[in-house]
């Protein structure tokens, strides 16, 4: 479980995060979504050890994920911005991670490029946008992770591989209890996959819960709607 | 450390290293085998700490390797991965440092192994000189390990200071300016210091001790300057073998990195891509650039007419707003942030401007206390030479800072640095003495002081003529006479013709010319009763106090120096090692080198000054000049 209380950042004399909480439960695909600048990446980064919390917990599974490299093995992360080592093509990353992650998966990593259809000797940094982002997701779930934090993973991604992205995290979410937090603007596409959602507004989860338990409460209202709704200061409704 | 960062960081940055190999065996091992084998002398290149060949990249090197190692922490998505990985940021930090130190090392370590298989292995023949130059001769193996040590001392130092550079830097760009700018800076910080002082400190003196201060402060100047190889003097006092020299190095190296490390864990990785990811860095770096803009602009300016204090503020402003730009990366900085800049850089400067025209340290007034001088001496007082005299006992070195107490309050009357035509030199009538008065202080250190001193304050110092008139002055003719002639040697060193008298300087040199070829055949009695005669019309500290307050009246004189050679293991050696301190107009030490650069002796001089009144001097030098050149 991924557990956020009381989360705090400030750059400067801008707070990005201002006493956030969110929890996601294990084997659960939390969905969050925000307006432009709402914090929605800090967080992220956050929840990766990226960046450090002025104050306030992030708890992965009652441990802390800032400096825990054990934490960290046990985490993927697809940034929105990609970023490769200079030159590396998707086998010598493929190398690179296997040295990191002890549940490195050479056989996962294997098939999905060649589902993916990606080349392992071609340099990434050649690769097209969508190409580099299939590239990021293949190093990322086959580190066999237990946590993964992705922030507009499909973004750029042709709707074949968007269906093949979903279906290996559906797949793990299913088979090993795999706990995804996605952060999109593509809310359509959130509303057929999450369990949860969480509006993030002003550096504040405004709006938090079970997809299916806020349809019924908000009769059958859509994702869309709802953040509309909630962004429009509405969410006592 | 994490093994596989370690192994992926060679793996991705061999290029940089393979290029610092190839610039190092062009300068080591190629050069000693692209030339004539066994008949060079490869001294510097093989066995000196300070071989500039090698130097160089000593410092280039690892300025390019941290940048390489830690390029992850300048780009924000780059910054994001490395920081997602199942690193701790100690990991990181341990894991790219070392694998960066190993890069940077491993050029010079390869290629001074290939120098010692080649010297070891007969194909370059070497001769040794010692680290001191004093014949204590080290095996090749030591000596080449030694300058190995030395280069690593360099190296970390230059890459530990590089790992700051880049865990405060927000560009790569900025890193590598930064970088540059961290080895440079405390040498630059003196040098500056220097010229300040010059302009506002009455007195002051920038000799030895500013020297080896500036050179302490990075290991590169220090080995350079202190690598007999190279034939720089070694001015450590008490000298240090450089083995030693580059442990402390390293060890301080090590406290610099542990300093980059602890920045590290504090580094704000949103602000990469920025110029400096701390605020506080941008404020500290930008306030170094306004001091040195105004100081290089005002000192351009200082003595222009309508200038003065207002080149300072004109290079400081540049500064502040080119330092603005470049910290903030906009041109866009004329608002409320630049006041916080500004009134920094202005306290910063008030504050230097302050100390030095209020002489906040009271360097103008210190004179030293008497019972805590080693030694002393003062130069400068002779009409005719550069020389000074030195002094060793208690009672003399009281006279002469009660003199340098003297000179202090007479601030008024003394001459200003700033005015050159009132320095004189040899050939310069001007009634004025340009004095340095040094004090060696137990533990190495020194206190300088210079002055441009009327003659007429020297005449009528009562604490002046007490200090020439001092027994201490006479002894030293006295020692030359415990000397047998056969170690005593002769030449006839120089002339100076002030204003003729009868003489030209060509007439008085061609009668004495010949001295020095007819001394070997003088027999010992000759040769006594001359050192005699000349010790007896030298005129001692009466005639020097005369001179020094002769108020350029004409005389007209030349020196015969008489010389005494000691084995290398006397105690004179230890006079020589503290640089030129024992220098005296009357008594000198200098080393004697052979063809290899070896010391095989200290020489010991003593200098007489011969006028037309040294009648009887004269005579008996013309009377054995004409029984032996015939």
């Amino acid at each position: 479980m991924i557990q956020v209380s009381s989360l705090v950042k400030k750059f400067g004399s801008f707070t990005a995060l201002n006493g956030l909480d969110l929890c996601v439960e294990t084997g659960s695909i939390y969905g969050l979504v925000g307006v432009n600048g709402s914090g929605k990446t800090t967080l992220i980064k956050q929840l990766t050890g990226v960046l450090r919390p002025d104050s306030g917990e992030i708890k992965f599974d009652g441990e802390e994920v800032y400096d825990n490299i054990s934490v960290k093995k046990r985490t993927a992360y697809i940034p929105d911005e990609l970023y490769f080592l200079g030159n590396y093509n998707l086998k010598s990353m493929g190398e690179f991670y296997r040295g990191l992650y002890e549940n490195w998966n050479a056989e996962r990593f294997n098939t999905m490029a060649a589902d993916f259809g990606l080349s392992k000797t071609d340099r990434i940094c050649r690769f097209s946008k969508g190409m580099q982002k299939q590239a990021a997701f293949i190093l990322a779930m086959s580190t066999m992770p237990d946590y993964l934090i992705l922030d507009e993973p499909i973004d750029g991604l042709d709707p074949i591989m968007r269906k093949k992205l979903w279906g290996y995290i559906l797949g793990d979410v299913a088979e090993k209890q795999l706990t995804v937090l996605v952060s999109s603007h593509n809310l359509r596409e959130l509303e057929g996959i999450c369990d949860s959602i969480g509006i993030l507004s002003n550096g504040r989860i405004r709006f938090q819960g079970k997809l299916d338990e806020l349809r019924q409460d908000l009769q059958d209202m859509s994702l869309e709607e709802l953040f509309i709704h909630a962004m429009e200061g509405k969410e006592d409704a | 450390m994490n093994k596989a960062l370690f192994k992926e960081n060679l793996k991705r940055f061999w290029p940089i290293s393979l290029a610092g190999f190839i610039f190092y065996f062009l300068n080591g091992p190629f050069t000693l085998l692209s030339a004539t084998r066994g008949e060079q002398v490869y001294d510097a290149v093989i066995s000196a700490a300070g071989y500039v060949g090698f130097l160089i990249l000593d410092c280039l090197l690892p300025v390019a390797v941290a940048a390489a190692v830690f390029s992850y922490l300048f780009k924000p998505n780059s910054t994001t991965l490395m920081h997602s990985l199942p690193f701790s940021r100690r990991l990181l930090f341990v894991s790219n440092g070392l694998s960066g130190l190993l890069l940077s090392v491993l050029p010079v370590l390869i290629n001074k192994i290939i120098m010692i298989a080649l010297v070891l292995g007969g194909r370059v023949r070497f001769t040794l000189t010692s680290w001191n130059g004093e014949g204590v001769e080290e095996s090749v193996l030591v000596t080449m390990l030694t300058a190995l040590l030395t280069h690593i001392a360099v190296i970390a130092f230059v890459y530990a200071m590089s790992c700051v550079s880049a865990v405060i830097s927000g560009s790569s760009v900025i890193n590598v300016l930064t970088s540059c700018g961290l080895n440079l800076l405390t040498t630059f910080v003196l040098m500056s210091s220097i010229v300040y002082s010059q302009y506002f400190l009455k007195g002051y003196c920038s000799g030895d001790e500013t020297m080896r201060l500036a050179a302490h402060l990075h290991p590169a100047p220090y080995f350079v300057m202190s690598s007999p190889g190279l034939g720089y003097y070694n001015f450590e006092w008490p000298m240090i073998h450089p083995a030693i020299s580059a442990l402390i190095y390293i060890a301080v190296a090590a406290l610099i990195a542990a300093a980059a490390y602890f920045i590290y864990t504090k580094r704000p990785n949103e602000r990469a891509g920025d110029s400096y990811v701390f605020d506080v860095v941008g404020l500290i770096i930008g306030t170094i650039m306004v001091y040195f803009g105004s100081s290089f602009v005002g000192f351009i300016f200082i003595n222009t007419e309508g200038f003065g204090i207002w080149g300072f503020v004109l290079g400081g402003a540049i500064a502040l707003l080119i330092g603005q730009m470049i910290i903030k990366k906009s041109v866009r900085i004329f608002n409320a942030e630049l006041i916080k800049p500004l009134l920094l850089s202005v306290l910063v400067m008030g504050l230097v401007f302050g100390a030095y025209s209020l002489d906040l340290f009271g360097y103008e007034k210190r004179t030293p206390n008497p019972e805590k001088v080693g030694f002393a001496r003062i130069d400068g007082i002779m009409y005719s030479c550069s020389g000074g005299l030195l002094f060793k006992e208690k009672e003399s070195i009281e006279a002469l800072t009660e003199f340098h107490r003297e000179l202090v309050a007479s601030e008024d009357v003394l001459g200003s640095d700033q005015d050159s035509s009132h320095v004189p030199d040899i050939y310069n009538r001007d009634a004025k003495r340009y004095i340095i008065i040094s004090y060696a202080l137990p533990g190495g250190g020194e206190i300088k002081r210079s002055y441009i001193v009327p003659v007429s304050l020297m005449r009528g110092s009562a604490s002046f003529k007490e200090l020439i008139m001092y027994a201490e002055n006479e002894k030293v003719y006295e020692q030359l006479l415990a000397y047998g002639p056969s170690q005593i040697g002769l030449e006839f060193w120089d002339c100076y013709d002030r204003y003729y008298g009868g003489y030209t300087t060509e007439e008085f040199y061609a009668s004495l010319g010949p001295l020095h070829d007819s001394y070997e055949k003088f027999s010992d009695e000759e040769k006594m009763e001359l050192w005699k005669t000349l010790i007896s019309e030298s005129g001692g500290p009466e005639k020097t106090f005369e001179l020094a307050c002769s108020n350029g009246e004409p005389y007209f004189s030349g020196v015969i120096a008489a010389y005494v050679d000691h084995e290398v293991a006397s105690p004179y050696n230890t006079y020589v090692d503290n640089s030129q301190a024992h220098d005296s107009y009357i008594h000198n030490f200098q080393r004697i080198y052979n063809e290899d650069g070896k010391v095989v002796a200290v020489r010991e001089e003593f200098i007489f000054e011969v006028t037309p009144e040294s009648e009887k001097s004269l005579e008996l030098i013309y009377r054995l000049i004409d029984k032996y050149s015939e």
